[in-house]
């Protein structure tokens, strides 16, 4: 039975580099982040998704990350992606049987439409994968909660809780060590009053489902005890909230963080406004009023 | 204590700690069936019972704590799916709309219904919050899938129709161990130990 689960954890994969993008401020790889999933997640237009896949492939090969490692989970999942793919192809094309038809045999039928949906798709989730990965594999952890926390600092003053936030982040990271040495001692304290979890076989669900009950049910338990016990730690040492807190860490923005930030904002925007017609009329009318 | 505003220590401190659990279940763990210890296969079935910790934050602790460990919960799942080469459809939780936003509904639905039984027996209120939690994350995530990928949502929502019942057992049954045994604790009556 395997109880060094310390082994096994791998929360953020920070790879280390010294390249143009692993040097930008954590907040310009956030806003920047927030820019490409907006423009890639509202396009309906298939060139417009290969754009932006050319987009992040060049990032991701900016910071020297080999493509092949960011697209393993694609590959990986490559038959259930092939599968729901196929089946949206066959689903479009019968809800949406207008079009040009590519292909007719009895009652299956497919449309160029459906064909094009499932390779926006297909582009849209290569390039969703490669973008989300690159922030955590070219910036530290407590970098990226420092940066989201900085970021959300001027929304304080409409309720946001951006210190809050933060420290939750901060203390929840930290926490996952201890709960994980916490679930060692548990499995061994199960397995030595006889509860096997090492050969479970999924023939008998109730029996997993009984072996599990009390590994979750004593660490839910002991994270309340402990949570209980540091706040009452945190009272003691009097914390009071982000008042007037300094950090260790401080972050400067520099000329490039500003330039590559601008850069994305104008490209989305640039994409958007070309591809979408309504905002074209819009302008046009304002122009007409003018 | 100090119980100023939405977050006073102690509310912080367990809405970390929540999250810090859920991100312990969703470690990988290699045990045979057990992949990981909030993600149990079956063979071809696979349930998860990654949303309990969000349902005992929203219970105990009101739907902003479950809005907050809900969300933290969708986004590591979406990190996950980078970096969780499985051999499973997990890529597809790469995409924000199917891992973060329908998450974001858990804590206030299972929230909502725990209030709305108010005349229920406690342990009814806990299975019907759970239950409304569990299919909340179901039905959402599949809607999301359903209008992201072009597919069917009926037939995907019939192709997980088991998992979707093993789940909803197994996490009641959680959910209402585990909130009986915090409530106990912290109350001092008994105080069981591992």
């Amino acid at each position: 039975m395997a109880l060094e689960l310390s082994r096994n954890i791998v929360i953020g994969q920070y790879i280390p580099g010294d390249t143009l993008v692993h040097r930008l401020d954590p907040r310009t790889k956030i806003l920047c982040t927030c820019f490409l999933l907006a423009g890639m997640t509202f396009t309906r237009s298939l060139a417009v998704s290969l754009v932006y896949l050319a987009v992040v492939a060049a990032l991701v090969l900016l910071a020297r990350i080999p493509l092949d490692f960011v697209l393993r989970p694609f590959i990986r999942g490559l038959p259930y992606i092939a599968f729901f793919l196929v089946l949206s192809i066959f689903w479009q094309s019968w809800v949406q049987p207008d079009g040009v038809v590519i292909f007719e045999w009895g009652w299956i039928r497919i449309t160029g439409d459906a064909v094009l949906l499932a390779l926006l798709s297909l582009s849209r989730l290569m390039s969703l994968l490669m973008l989300i990965s690159l922030p955590t594999l070219t910036t530290k952890i407590t970098q990226l909660t420092y940066g989201v926390e900085l970021l959300l600092k001027p929304f304080a003053r409409l309720g946001v809780p951006a210190h809050e936030i933060a420290l939750i982040a901060t203390i929840a990271l930290r926490f996952v060590p201890i709960l994980v040495e916490e679930l060692e001692r548990i499995m061994r304290a199960q397995a030595s009053r006889g509860g096997e979890i090492g050969a479970l076989s999924w023939r008998r669900p109730v029996e997993i489902a009984a072996a599990i009950t009390p590994l979750v049910v004593p660490l839910f338990v002991n994270a309340f005890r402990r949570a209980e016990d540091m706040a009452v730690a945190m009272e003691a040492r009097c914390y009071m909230g982000g008042g007037g807190r300094t950090r260790f860490l401080q972050l400067h923005a520099r000329p490039v963080d500003y330039a590559a930030t601008l850069l994305m904002f104008a490209l989305v925007i640039g994409i958007w406004f070309y591809t979408e017609p309504v905002l074209q009329q819009i302008v046009s009318a304002i122009q007409a009023v003018i | 204590m100090n119980s100023e505003g939405a977050f006073n220590t102690r509310r912080l401190v367990i809405t970390a700690v929540l999250i810090a659990v859920s991100i312990v279940l969703s470690i990988p763990l290699n045990l045979g069936p057990l992949r990981a210890l909030g993600f149990i296969s079956f063979g071809a079935i696979s349930i998860t019972i990654l949303v309990v910790p969000t349902i005992i934050g929203a219970i105990l602790e009101g739907w902003v704590v479950g809005l907050i460990v809900g969300g933290a919960f969708g986004l590591f799942s979406m990190f996950l799916a980078t970096q969780q080469p499985a051999g499973s459809p997990d890529a597809l939780f790469a995409d924000p709309f199917i891992s973060v936003l329908p998450r974001l509904f858990i804590g206030p639905v299972a929230w909502l219904v725990y209030q709305g039984m108010r005349s229920a027996s406690e342990n009814v209120r806990l299975i019907g919050a759970s239950v409304a939690g569990t299919l909340t994350n179901t039905l959402l995530v599949i809607g999301a899938i359903s209008l992201r990928l072009g597919v069917p949502f009926f037939a995907t929502l019939a192709s997980v129709s088991i998992n979707v019942i093993l789940e909803l057992i197994v996490g009641a049954v959680i959910v209402v161990a585990v909130v009986n045994a915090v409530r106990g604790t912290a109350s001092g009556k008994g105080k069981s130990s591992v």
